[in-house]
């Protein structure tokens, strides 16, 4: 079941993303890459070459940030007849962020001809993700692979099942930064890297308003007494 | 009647053309003084963002205080834009600031020189174009 909510949404679908990576050795043709939110406890049995994500920072992008205007949908479902071409209008309302692709979650969706809310609020989720290997070669493989495959630099995006938007996924840095093993009495090497990311989401502004449609504009009012 | 102007002359010439010379010795300043007001705007916007990344370790409880003196912000002309980093000869220092900015087994990240240097990024180019123009209207 896709999860839905703000951050949770995001974090899904990094997780997804980063699910069923393998490795190749001597040994295992196809070693599973495990796939952790945060370091995982000494309590959680964990077997390299794992994948840890972490989320840095929630940053408000004002490089895409507008005037916030009245965004709507028309829920022919409810009785609405949309202006053609309404969906793909700049003020067209298509998705709720990180929650539906088509406000189905509404109780009451169709007593509404037409669902208004405010433009959505952009900002950056920076996520860290750090991969963990005891083997240079496991580090070549899946540096190799997250750089040109799983976080292609410069054309990175993602796909959020929740509202059913496709992302920008930006790898903004990579990192090395190795660590000595302390359950090895800091005598083996773990191999690290560490990619920092940039994902776009929205907040919402406001609730979401149910209306009418206007059925008719009247140009010309008679007054009579 | 022709010939009239030759004998009256166009007082409001004479307000007209000194402007125009002083709008003329004004852009010459400008030109001859860019490069280095925006050098100096660069260097002053990047040692005001390192005073404020310090002042932020200093007050953060996540372990940055001990390093906030040896963190440096400079500008990298390769790239425009400016670069973070801890400058210690010292590994033990060296290695703290990995495991807070990176975090490990015991520390989750702390990501201060990242952070600072996303935030920075937007604004940079605007503070730099604002430093100049400060620079170039009065102090050169």
């Amino acid at each position: 079941m896709t999860r839905t909510g703000f951050l949770l949404a995001e974090d899904e679908a990094i997780k997804k993303r980063l699910t069923g990576l393998t490795v190749t050795d001597d040994r295992n043709n196809t070693r599973p890459v495990q796939v952790f939110f945060r370091y995982p406890d000494a309590e959680t049995e964990r077997e390299y070459p794992f994948v840890t994500i972490e989320m840095l920072d929630i940053v408000h992008a004002k490089n895409r940030q507008h005037s916030e205007l009245p965004i709507y949908y028309y829920n022919t479902a409810g009785g609405a007849s949309a202006p053609t071409g309404a969906s793909s209008m700049p003020n067209a309302m298509n998705y709720w962020p990180s929650n539906s692709p088509d406000f189905g979650y509404l109780d009451d969706k169709n007593d509404f001809q037409v669902l208004v809310s405010n433009e959505f609020v952009p900002v950056d989720l920076l996520y860290q993700v750090s991969t963990f290997t005891r083997s240079a070669l496991h580090d070549r493989q899946l540096s190799a692979n997250l750089l040109t495959k799983v976080f292609p630099f410069r054309r990175g995006s993602i796909h959020i099942d929740a509202d059913n938007t496709d992302r920008r996924l930006e790898l903004l840095d990579w990192s090395t930064a190795d660590l000595l093993d302390p359950e090895a009495g800091y005598r083996k090497r773990i191999f690290r890297k560490v990619y920092t990311l940039q994902m776009s989401a929205e907040l919402p502004s406001t609730d979401i308003y149910g209306t009418q449609q206007t059925t008719e504009i009247v140009a010309n009012i008679d007054y009579t007494n | 009647m022709t010939g009239s102007s030759s004998t009256q002359p166009n007082d409001s010439s004479a307000p007209l053309l000194s402007g125009m010379f002083a709008f003329v010795g004004h852009f010459e300043q400008v030109i001859n003084n860019y490069h280095a007001a925006i050098s100096t705007a660069i260097d002053q916007v990047s040692t005001a963002e390192q005073a404020m990344i310090r002042d932020k370790a200093r007050q953060s409880d996540t372990g940055w205080a001990p390093l906030a003196d040896k963190i440096q912000v400079q500008y990298s002309p390769e790239e425009r834009m400016l670069k973070y980093s801890v400058a210690t000869e010292d590994i033990k220092e060296n290695n703290k600031a990995l495991s807070l900015e990176f975090g490990d087994g015991d520390t989750p990240p702390s990501p201060l020189l990242r952070s600072s240097a996303h935030a920075s990024k937007e604004n940079f180019g605007s503070q730099v174009t604002d430093k100049a123009y400060e620079l170039l209207s009065g102090g050169y």
